[in-house]
């Protein structure tokens, strides 16, 4: 079956690559695919169809369909006619029940008469909840393929690229495109999905002299390659135009994600198949597929041949065949005389036999299906009717050619539209894509409508002109258009010969016969969007390639609709199939890490994510997880421990209008705020609903520095940014939560650490009381110490320029080593603030939660005439209160209820538990929970349901639950 | 060990490294050992300059005061300028400036914090990281990371762009060395040892590496500058 060189441009045929497929192993050359390899070998049948199980093999030999879908090792819905053979690759057939060549799903078809189009919405949806058992086995029955679960992902990345002109197609078309755009000045980057650049230059026969053909497609290639200003990408597949020029592009272990200026899209055509009983048996494909067997992988699709054309092409692949040694048997010629062109000359003056004004009426199948052995051939009589089929011809191969769909996929992704043009019996372009407002896409080659070589030729530069012209690069003047052809001729008006025992194939990914189609429009699903998915045609693998055009025109008689003007249905991306793998390729998960980050892991912490940070949750062995905790809240409540709370967000708000600013952002009071002291800051929106808290230090009369919650830095800069916008205040807000790392050093010893370092401060009492700020320097390193009691203990936050946060953390923790000095995490943090009744915006608050319900009210400024959910606050406040937030504790025996567990009033929901935990310094089980105000007075009792249902008593309890008189933060 | 730190000093610990002090930081001065500029695989080099110099100015006088101060006119939003005295001045906004120690001199940065009013002094220093990228396949490996088009070409000496850069914010400014390539590029401290890794691995398939600063400074440079 093989040919010598030139035929096999793809090949390497030094270099034999052996592969197992349905576990034969057979052996093929470098640069052959999977199904050219089998050919060779004679092998035809490849897979099985999706219904029926029917014999399916090579159609297309150009990736566009679903007849060559095979399973590679553990990857899926391969395509055998695009994927190159690999040294000991294993190939298996997909859907089969069984054995390829014995699957025993045919037996479906058998029962096809009772699976008629639109079965699944008819059969499975009764008796109620039938679909349950159906499903199982449908999907068992519907297999694509299996999926290796236990398959380990392999590294794919992801590439922004660039250009001025991209050039879809590597063809002549593209080729002269990305030619002239580059002699204009535009940076170009040509893309083509096959190995080499040539497109149909590689195996169409345009006219008689195949030489003629060769010097034009090596001329254009070695243009293209060598000219400095055009980038060429081969073996990538654009799946995909968005908005603003960007288009996705497959390559083997990347996707490119290119933005261009301009776009030229010579994607060319896709041949169409003639639709006739058994149109899908191995044996019968494409004529192109053909000629690409021939030429590409140097490969005879068959010995014997039957061409059916409805174009001059057909006469193309009747003359390759021939000259590449496979007996021509007839040529069927669908029009009623001979057309006067080249190449059909040339098949005349070879002796080869055309039958005129016929069609071929059935591919009759050989032993099981899995080939054919003949063809019958009917005369046409009149619009399209057939005559008795009156002559059987054998072979082993039948070629169609009857037609072409343009391959405009992409441009409909972005905007385009294709309509269809009676004239020509062809679907044509009749919209490109607009973006940014003006034009931005030309469209070269049979994809336009141009099919004469030189034609095409000539309609590829002037799309590269005006490609590169759009991008704003003009160097040279407008090249002249083609001469207007017609398309008329390409495609015959109805390829489509109904047979009386059906199975003429319209839809091959789906099975979906003549009948199919005609039958969804008699059940009054008479729009082509309907069809689709009542029928589910052109929704398989190959997304109706080669069944949209045929789908068309039967529908639409059907429907006694005319053709004329008529789209096809909605285009969506990606043109081509796109591995999981490289659409999530290498994904970037950005962390925060404070300054201390690798002390607090060297000092064995477990580190837990809090928003984008990271953070030490405790420090040591996780299976004493709880015990560990609890000691390091009793180091900070007996003694002393040290908090990285770097994570916070911090904001300087500086200029003559801060203290005003400052006012109207956050609800309590800021203008007569002394220099020097902290103040607790509470944010809402404009709806009154609470969005973040943190404490603001004065250390100017228009100097604040002021923190947030750990998640909230970003959203309270960008507000504060807002409002200093609509306000027009004199102020500058800077973010410096990276600037400052931020140490909590808190317990009854705090001080005594802090004494025992080199410093500048009076740290007692007297000199720095309970929410005083200060500015100084503690072991040489300058601070901003801000003496805050979240944990209620004496304590200071130390804010530190970050660079100096590790240094400082080691100097605390040595000064603190004799006092027994502990490192704390966020878990003991929080139980530490639960004792106190302290809230966590985001945890104790939901999205809907105003002050008054999380008790808040307090840190509400009444007087003054402005902040920020002000007027929200106050219509609220006015209105009966729905829940409060309120301090319980539990039982001792009670068992421990987890956070957003339900709260009851008699059988109905009154709120949740929002934080619980076990208070070791209490030596109880704390929490806070929404309850309904009537049920809000402390010595109450209310019930929490568990997560199992199970109902508990909890008591409401004043708050704070430990050191109600605050004297432990004040020492 | 020094009191300053930056956020990926441990990554040096355990290469072969030479270290030295420089401005209160320990920083990696050379690798032992290091390869030279005509091996053809130099072509990519990472280097940690966050112990170099840098502060912000925010205000809406700038340019009359980078006039005043610096004796230059200030450059344009998104564009930089050197100062005679080595500083590399970097506009941001049409209210905001960075300004860079350059790596080929030391200016008084002490004088220069200074001079500049304390209400607008914004502490870069440790807000941000610097790390430089040289070499001719910078642009590509970028392209792994940004969407911006920072090719030789099309992202000019001096220019500056505030894009992404693996999902987080970053401002680089393209400072050639004599006909290298090279782009400093400045990350949040807190995402600094993320944007690292990000970059090593966005570097390995173009065999890149890290360099110390040394082999930056002095004619030491050791990647080839062919753009």
């Amino acid at each position: 079956m093989r040919l010598d060189y030139p035929y096999g441009l793809y090949l390497e045929r030094d270099k034999t690559i052996s592969f197992q497929f349905d576990g034969q192993v057979y052996k093929g050359f470098e640069g052959d695919t999977i199904a050219s390899a089998l050919v060779a070998n004679r092998v035809k049948l490849i897979s099985r169809s999706f219904k029926y199980h029917r014999p399916r093999g090579i159609l297309s030999m150009a990736g566009q369909d679903g007849n060559s879908l095979v399973q590679v090792d553990d990857e899926p819905n391969v395509r055998a006619d695009s994927r190159a053979i690999e040294e000991g690759m294993v190939v298996t057939a997909q859907n089969v029940i069984g054995k390829l060549h014995n699957d025993r799903g045919r037996v479906v078809e058998l029962f096809s008469r009772f699976l008629p189009v639109g079965f699944y919405y008819k059969a499975f949806y009764k008796p109620r909840g039938a679909w349950r058992y159906w499903e199982p086995v449908i999907r068992r029955m519907a297999g694509l393929g299996k999926v290796d679960l236990r398959s380990q992902s392999d590294y794919t990345d992801k590439q922004y690229r660039f250009a001025d002109v991209a050039v879809i197609g590597g063809g002549p078309a593209g080729m002269s495109a990305a030619l002239e755009a580059a002699e204009n000045g535009a940076e170009v980057l040509l893309i083509d999905e096959n190995p080499i650049l040539g497109g149909s230059l590689n195996y169409a026969r345009f006219n008689e002299d195949r030489g003629e053909i060769q010097t034009t497609a090596g001329e254009l290639i070695r243009a293209a390659k060598r000219h400095s200003g055009i980038e060429v990408l081969t073996n990538a597949q654009c799946t995909g135009w968005f908005d603003d020029n960007w288009l996705s592009i497959l390559t083997n272990r990347r996707l490119l994600k290119l933005r261009s200026q301009s776009v030229v899209v010579a994607s060319g055509s896709f041949e169409q198949p003639a639709v006739f009983r058994n149109n899908d048996l191995p044996g019968v494909m494409l004529g192109s597929a053909a000629q690409r067997l021939l030429r590409l992988y140097g490969v005879k699709p068959g010995q014997r041949a039957v061409v059916m054309t409805g174009n001059s092409d057909g006469y193309g692949v009747a003359l390759d065949l021939f000259e590449a040694g496979v007996e021509v048997a007839s040529v069927i010629e669908m029009r009623k005389g001979l057309p006067d062109c080249e190449l059909t000359q040339a098949v005349m003056r070879r002796e080869i036999e055309i039958i005129c004004n016929s069609t071929i009426h059935e591919a009759v199948s050989g032993p099981g299906k899995r080939s054919i052995k003949g063809v019958t051939v009917a005369a046409i009589d009149g619009d399209a009717r057939l005559a008795r089929a009156s002559r059987e011809i054998s072979c082993d191969l039948l070629c169609m050619s009857v037609g072409y769909s343009p391959a405009a996929q992409l441009l409909c992704h972005s905007g385009g539209r294709m309509i269809y043009d009676e004239h020509t019996s062809m679907l044509k372009v009749a919209a490109l894509p607009r973006h940014g407002g003006g034009e931005r896409a030309v469209i070269a080659g049979s994809l336009n409508a141009v099919f004469d070589l030189q034609a095409v030729i000539v309609d590829g530069k002037h799309a590269g002109w005006a490609a590169a012209d759009m991008a704003g690069f003009n160097r040279k003047t407008e090249p002249a258009l083609p001469e207007p052809r017609a398309a008329a001729g390409q495609n015959y008006s109805w390829p489509i010969a109904a047979h009386p025992e059906g199975k003429e194939f319209v839809d091959y990914d789906e099975d979906l016969q003549i009948k199919d189609i005609e039958q969804s429009v008699a059940e009054g699903y008479d729009n082509l969007e309907l069809v689709k998915r009542y029928a589910t045609v052109v929704m398989g693998p190959s997304q109706g390639r080669q069944s949209a055009l045929n789908n068309l025109r039967i529908a639409t008689k059907a429907a006694g609709r005319s053709l004329q003007g008529l789209s096809v249905t909605t285009q969506r991306p990606p043109f081509h199939p796109e591995p999981i793998q490289l659409l999530a390729g290498r994904s970037f998960q950005p962390v925060r890490r404070t300054a201390i980050h690798h002390r607090h892991l060297e000092l064995g912490a477990e580190m837990m994510p809090a928003g984008d940070w990271l953070r030490p949750a405790y420090y040591g062995d996780p299976a004493l997880r709880t015990q560990l905790i609890e000691q390091e809240a009793l180091a900070i409540r007996n003694r002393v421990g040290l908090i990285d709370v770097s994570t916070l967000g911090k904001l300087e708000v500086c200029g003559p209008d801060a203290a005003e600013f400052m006012n109207r952002m956050y609800t309590f009071a800021y203008l007569k705020q002394p220099v020097g002291r902290l103040r607790y800051v509470l944010k809402t929106d404009e709806t009154g609903v609470i969005t973040d808290d943190g404490i603001a230090a004065r250390f100017g009369d228009d100097r604040f520095y002021v923190s947030t919650t750990t998640g909230g830095s970003d959203t309270v800069y960008r507000s504060m940014l807002l409002w200093r916008a609509r306000w027009c205040l004199d102020v500058d807000i800077t973010n410096v939560t990276s600037a400052y790392s931020a140490i909590s050093i808190a317990g009854p010893l705090s001080r005594k650490v802090l004494q025992k370092m080199p410093q500048d401060m009076d740290l007692r009492a007297k000199a720095f009381p309970y929410l005083e700020a200060r500015c100084g320097k503690l072991s040489d390193v300058p601070v901003r110490l801000l003496r805050v009691g979240f944990v209620g203990e004496l304590g200071w936050e130390i804010h530190v320029p970050s660079s100096q946060a590790e240094f400082l953390w080691d100097v605390l923790l040595e000064a603190g080593k004799e006092l027994a000095c502990k490192p704390v995490g966020v878990e003991a943090q929080r139980l530490l603030r639960l004792e106190k009744g302290h809230i966590i915006v985001g945890q104790d608050t939901d999205g809907l939660t105003v002050p008054q319900e999380a008790a808040m009210s307090w840190a509400i400024a009444k007087k003054k005439p402005f902040h920020i959910g002000k007027r929200s606050c106050e219509i609220l406040s006015a209105k009966e209160q729905t829940r409060c937030l309120v301090g319980f504790s539990l039982p001792a025996e009670s068992r421990m209820p987890e956070e957003s567990n339900l709260t009851l009033s008699g059988n109905d929901i009154a709120g949740r538990v929002t934080s619980v935990a076990y208070s070791p310094a209490l030596r109880q089980t704390i929490g806070l929970a929404y309850v309904r105000p009537e049920q809000g007075d402390v010595g109450n009792h209310f019930e929490i349901k568990l997560s199992d249902g199970e109902r508990i008593r909890a008591e409401i309890v004043e708050l704070p639950f430990y050191d109600r008189e605050n004297a432990r933060q004040a020492v | 060990m020094t009191k300053r730190r930056t956020q990926i000093y441990r990554k040096f610990l355990e290469s072969d490294f030479v270290f030295g002090n420089s401005n209160g930081y320990r920083v990696p001065l050379s690798m032992n050992g290091q390869r030279k500029h005509d091996e053809p695989e130099n072509g990519l080099a990472l280097c940690d300059l966050s112990a170099m110099n840098r502060v912000g100015y925010k205000g809406a006088d700038v340019d009359t005061w980078c006039e005043s101060q610096h004796g230059i006119a200030c450059p344009p939003v998104n564009h930089s300028a050197l100062t005679k005295n080595g500083l590399l001045v970097v506009r941001l906004s049409s209210t905001e400036l960075l300004m860079l120690e350059d790596l080929d001199a030391t200016p008084d940065f002490e004088m220069i914090l200074e001079e500049v009013p304390a209400v607008s002094l914004l502490p870069r220093q440790d807000s941000h990281h610097v790390f430089m990228l040289l070499g001719q396949h910078c642009a590509s490996m970028f392209s792994k990371l940004c969407a911006v088009d920072l090719r030789y070409h099309k992202f000019k000496e001096m220019h500056v762009a505030q894009t992404i850069m693996a999902r987080v914010s970053v401002i680089v400014v393209r400072c050639d060395m004599e006909q290298t390539p090279a782009y400093y590029v400045l990350v949040d401290s807190s995402l600094a040892e993320y944007l690292w890794d990000s970059i090593l691995d966005a570097m390995h398939e173009f065999e890149g590496r890290v360099v110390g600063r040394n082999d930056l400074a002095g004619g030491g440079l050791t990647v080839a500058g062919e753009r």
